[in-house]
């Protein structure tokens, strides 16, 4: 039974802890993190001292399998709980240090004696992002910061010219990954500082998050994963990973949405959903490189850029400041739309319950009215016709109170349709999108429809993933992680991939190839994004809806697309089509 | 006279002898009063004008459009494409020529140009990708730097500066 949260993890009101609350709740991991697994006890009674590039030199005594001391830097030495795991020649390492809000975490190659070091601390996001625009003190001290720093042990003698290092080597990847304590996840290593992650058990796998993330490679059977979830609660996951085996050792640190502390060194076994394809050049194994200052990572944080409205000020801008059509750099690509509707005239009747007369007047104006109405209503329209006598069109309802716009796809060689109404204002945000899938048919001269037949949801795009050319200067790489949800990557000069978002979706299966789908920007940017995919032709059509600062546009959507793999995720849903 | 003027010009131009002509008609004009220092005066024209052109190159690339105005006779009427990132030189097919009289002169200079330019107009995945220092048209390719410059008070000064299409 699916553990489904009251709210997803882009709703919930996270608290604004303060660095005394963070502190009070961080004396429980005085004893070391709590684990499910057995410790190791490889480091018990031994003494390691870590060198590391440009970073603190840390003199460690290993009292038992959890005491440990600590020196930094030379300074007096602490004394920290800690816990160890073994993953084949690495070991895993993590503790915090009492009395502060920091800590670390060691990935120690015991066949190279290099090592890699996650330092960690909570209440370092003011210093971070003081210089943004949008900076409120105090917001977000829950965020675990880190920094990455790349070492050795220091067995004497010189010191050895190796590293691990950041790498692009995992970009595509994807795995399916238990721990030991049962949290089911299915993490993709879609970008090269970016992550999608699906909380199977938490959270019923209905939606795909993104985070920022790191990459770290160890040696070819061994990479390093992290990523913090930033804009949502904070959290911190961390581990060594071997694909081949599918085996992981981490850790979690971090506060949930009820606050409680989350401090758990963990294993897990996995099993490997595939690889979708790298658009760097060939030879360019290189990882992303993370902007300068302790602790400094690209983070999007859409919220705090988005300009919301009041519900009036919505409905000031509409009266003000309505587009429809016009250029929009998300269809410079756009394939051209159609006439063909002109002079036509249709009945569309959704399943729930509205039936609506259309008159095609010419190739970019329509008449609507609800069926029994006299009045018809007049709006810009645009149709395109991805396949033959396919046609997708939408419009705005002018005068609607709700900003509505109807989004539609209708196959006139079947007589089936789908609706997606969309219209502005969510219980959150008054000026964010929101939609409706309607199923139903098209009734026209020469046409009977199907009494029982309808479009249907499909799994048939789940686990794709297409990049999306709109324009020059402007594209993105769509990834299906889920039946319900949609995530969008950004690449970068080099080819790879970068910074990354998702939103609620669903997916239509129109004809073989020919499958609808929308995107909503909740709490993002608000809007509902539509296309209409066709894999035969790697080209969409759709449109978009949004209301800003700067009015309500309904705009076309257009791109040329690649198809960029796809995982392997059906297992994961199994009640889907 | 005019074979060694012409030769001497030559070897400036780093072979661009047949460009060169019209400054070899203009030398042979003023020669009757005093060649060799008309030809020293011509020499010192060529050189401030070349380094204007300099000057103008260098503080394009640096993005100091206010000081690359202040290179223009009327700087407040000088207008520079934002798009532009970076201008290379080319010297292999310069042209320089300062009219008789000395108060003129005229530049063609072969560059290569960077271009980049916001993708427009703002969508939020444009702002998503700017975002990343993304969301943006790069383009490269060949056009000729094309100056107009005037002598005021004895200084010289660009009248007109034009990165044209080959």
């Amino acid at each position: 039974m699916p553990n489904y949260p009251a709210r997803p993890l882009h709703r919930i009101d996270y608290t604004a802890l303060s660095e005394a609350q963070i502190t009070r709740a961080l004396q429980a991991t005085a004893n070391g993190p709590a684990n499910t697994s057995p410790l190791s006890g490889a480091l018990s009674g031994q003494s390691m001292r870590i060198v590391t590039d440009e970073g603190p030199t840390l003199a460690y005594d290993f009292a038992s399998a959890n005491r440990l001391s600590l020196s930094e830097d030379g300074a007096g030495a602490a004394e920290a709980g800690y816990g160890a795991m073994e993953l084949g020649h690495l070991l895993f390492v993590t503790h915090m240090l009492p009395g502060t809000q920091r800590g670390f975490n060691l990935i120690i190659d015991r066949d190279t004696n290099l090592v890699t070091v996650f330092e960690v601390w909570f209440s370092g996001f003011d210093a971070l992002n003081s210089e943004q625009p949008w900076f409120e003190p105090g917001q977000y001290n829950r965020e675990v910061q880190r920094q990455v720093w790349f070492g050795y042990v220091d067995a004497g003698g010189a010191a050895p010219e190796a590293r691990h290092r950041r790498t692009n080597r995992v970009e595509g990847q994807g795995f399916y990954w238990k721990q030991d304590a049962g949290m089911e996840t299915l993490d993709f290593y879609s970008s090269t500082f970016y992550t999608n992650f699906v909380e199977l058990s938490r959270t019923g796998g209905e939606m795909g998050f993104c985070a920022p993330a790191d990459y770290v490679w160890i040696d070819d059977e061994t990479f390093v994963y992290s990523r913090t979830e930033c804009e949502f609660s904070g959290t911190f996951t961390l581990y060594v990973y071997k694909p081949a085996a599918s085996q992981q050792v981490g850790v979690r640190l971090g506060f949930d949405e009820t606050d409680t502390l989350e401090y758990r060194l963990f294993r897990g076994e996995g099993e490997w959903l595939g690889q979708i394809a790298r658009f760097e050049a060939f030879h360019d194994y290189d990882g992303a490189e993370m902007p300068e200052g302790k602790g400094a990572r690209r983070v999007y944080r859409p919220m705090n850029t988005f300009q919301t409205l009041t519900a009036a000020e919505v409905d000031r801008v509409a009266a003000e400041d309505t587009h429809v059509f016009e250029p929009s750099a998300m269809a410079g690509n756009q394939q051209p739309s159609t006439g063909a509707l002109a002079g036509k005239t249709m009945t569309m009747r959704w399943d729930n319950g509205r039936t609506v007369e259309y008159r095609f007047d010419g190739a970019e104006q329509l008449s609507w009215r609800p069926a029994g109405e006299r009045g018809w209503r007049t709006e810009k329209y645009k149709a395109w016709e991805p396949s033959p006598n396919v046609f997708m069109f939408g419009h705005l309802m002018s005068g609607a109170p709700d900003h509505d716009a109807q989004i539609m796809v209708v196959d006139l060689d079947e007589g089936l349709a789908t609706l997606l109404h969309g219209w502005v204002g969510s219980e959150y945000i008054a000026n964010e999108s929101q939609v409706k899938s309607v199923f139903g048919v098209v009734e026209m001269d020469g046409l009977t429809p199907p009494k029982y037949r309808r479009h249907r949801y499909t799994d048939e795009m789940l686990g794709r993933a297409i990049t999306w050319e709109y324009s020059p200067g402007l594209t993105s790489m769509h990834l299906y992680s889920t039946p319900y949800s949609l995530s969008w990557i950004i690449p970068g000069a080099n080819g790879s991939m970068g910074m990354q978002w998702s939103g609620p979706s669903e997916y239509v299966k129109i004809r073989d190839g020919l499958y609808l789908a929308y995107w909503l920007e909740e709490a993002c940017n608000g809007t509902l994004g539509t296309l209409l995919v066709n894999l035969k032709t790697m080209h969409d059509c759709g449109i978009g809806l949004h209301c800003g600062p700067n009015g309500l546009s309904l705009s076309p959507v257009g791109a040329i697309a690649r198809h960029a793999g796809r995982f392997d995720l059906a297992k994961y849903f199994p009640n889907e089509t | 006279m005019t074979d060694q003027t012409a030769s001497t010009r030559r070897a400036f131009l780093k072979g661009g002898a047949i460009l060169a002509a019209p400054l070899t008609a203009a030398t042979a004009a003023h020669a009757a009063t005093d060649p060799a220092a008309e030809r020293l005066a011509l020499l010192e024209d060529e050189k401030a004008v070349r380094g204007l052109q300099a000057a103008l190159v260098q503080r394009l690339n640096a993005g100091a459009h206010d000081a690359a105005a202040e290179l223009f006779a009327e700087p407040q009427n000088a207008a520079f494409d934002p798009a532009v990132r970076r201008v290379t030189t080319e010297a292999d097919a310069e042209f320089l020529e300062v009219q008789p009289g000395r108060t003129q002169a005229s530049a063609r200079l072969a560059v290569s140009v960077a271009t980049e330019a916001p993708v427009e107009p703002w969508c939020p995945l444009v702002d998503m990708a700017r975002q990343q220092g993304e969301g943006v048209v790069r383009a490269a390719g060949r056009r000729v730097l094309e100056t107009d410059y005037v002598k005021r008070d004895g200084v010289w000064k660009i009248a007109r500066a034009e990165l044209r299409a080959v």
